[in-house]
C-alpha cells in the first residue's frame, strides 16, 4: 500500500549527506527552525527523516529581526527632519539631526526594533512595552542617552551607553 | 484672573499631536510630557472638559486631548506652576522639580499613566 510520507527539503547534493547523519544520530535538529515540508514520489521513499535546513542566518522568531519594521522606523526618521519648530503646538524644537543620524544607526544594529517618538526638547524617544511591569523607554540627546525602565518589577531610570543599550534589547 | 496656587483637585490639560501618539497601545507616549522648558498645561479653572478640550482645538488640531489631576502630579514630586499669558489665562507649566526644570525619566512616564484621554480623532 502506498503510504504518504512527510520528508523535508534538502538540496539535491547535500540530500544523501544529511540523511545518513541523521539516521546515524549524528545530527540533531531544532523543530523551532523554519523548514519545508515536500512529499517524494514513491519510487524515492524510504524511511521518514526529519533534518532542518534553515533558510535564513537569523532566528526565525516573528517578534526578533524584521527588515520591515527597520524600514518603517527609518521612514518614521526620515520624516522628524522635517519637523518644524512648534511642531506640537507647545513651541517645540525641531528634532536635531545628529540625534536622529545616532537612532538611525542605533535601530540597524538591534534585534527588536522599538516605538520612535519625537519630544518637545529636540531628542527622540524609542519605546518597549510588553506590559507594566516590563517597558523600557531610552530618550536618546546629543550627548547622552537616558533610560528609565521596569522589567520584573523592578524600577531603574540612568544613563546608559549605546553599547549597553544594544546589550539590553 | 484665577487664584495664583493651583488646587489638587484641578485638572491640567495638555493636547496630543499625531507624532505622539502611540497606536499600538492606544494612548499618548510619555514623551509627550517631555519638553526643554515646564510642560505647558492648560489648569481647569471653573471649567468643564468640554470647554478644555475646545479652547485647546481652537489654538491647534490636535489628535487627542488628556487630563491630569494636580494632585497625581504633586504625588509625582513635580510642581505645578500657574502662569497664564496673555493669550492664555489658564496657562500652567508642570517642572521637574526646583533645580530642574524638565521632566525625566520616570515622571514622565507616570504622568502618562495617571492621564485620561478626553478626547481623540
Amino acid at each position: 500500500m502506498e503510504t504518504k510520507s512527510k520528508v523535508h527539503e534538502f538540496t539535491e547534493s547535500s540530500m544523501p549527506k544529511y540523511a545518513m547523519l541523521v539516521a546515524l544520530g549524528l545530527i540533531n535538529y531544532d523543530s523551532s527552525h523554519a523548514y519545508r515540508t515536500i512529499t517524494l514520489p514513491t519510487s524515492q521513499r524510504s524511511s521518514v527523516v526529519a533534518v532542518h535546513m534553515p533558510t535564513s542566518t537569523r532566528v526565525n522568531v516573528t517578534d526578533r529581526y524584521s527588515l520591515d519594521k527597520l524600514k518603517l522606523n527609518k521612514r518614521t526618521l526620515f520624516n522628524l527632519r522635517n519637523l518644524q519648530h512648534n511642531w506640537n503646538g507647545y513651541n517645540a524644537e525641531p528634532i536635531n539631526n545628529d540625534i536622529i543620524d545616532k537612532t538611525e544607526r542605533l535601530i540597524s544594529m538591534i534585534h527588536f526594533q522599538p516605538q520612535i517618538f519625537p519630544t518637545g526638547r529636540g531628542t527622540i524617544q524609542i519605546e518597549y512595552y510588553n506590559n507594566d511591569d516590563d517597558f523600557m523607554e531610552i530618550e536618546i540627546f546629543d550627548d547622552g542617552q537616558f533610560m528609565y525602565r521596569i522589567k520584573d518589577g523592578l524600577e531603574e531610570e540612568r544613563e546608559v551607553s549605546i553599547e549597553e543599550i544594544i546589550e539590553l534589547i | 484672573m484665577l487664584e495664583q496656587e493651583v488646587h489638587d483637585d484641578e485638572y491640567l490639560y495638555r493636547g496630543v499631536v499625531k507624532n505622539n501618539w502611540d497606536f499600538l497601545n492606544g494612548r499618548p507616549s510619555s514623551a509627550t510630557y517631555k519638553d526643554s522648558l515646564g510642560v505647558s498645561v492648560d489648569r481647569q479653572g471653573e471649567r468643564n472638559d468640554n470647554d478644555s478640550v475646545l479652547s485647546l482645538l481652537d489654538k491647534k488640531d490636535f489628535f487627542a486631548v488628556c487630563k491630569v489631576l494636580t494632585r497625581d502630579v504633586r504625588a509625582l514630586d513635580a510642581l505645578v506652576y500657574y502662569l497664564p499669558k496673555n493669550d492664555n489665562l489658564y496657562h500652567s507649566e508642570i517642572h521637574g522639580s526646583v533645580d530642574d526644570v524638565r521632566l525625566k525619566g520616570k515622571k514622565p512616564n507616570r504622568i502618562r499613566e495617571k492621564s485620561i484621554v478626553i478626547f481623540q480623532k
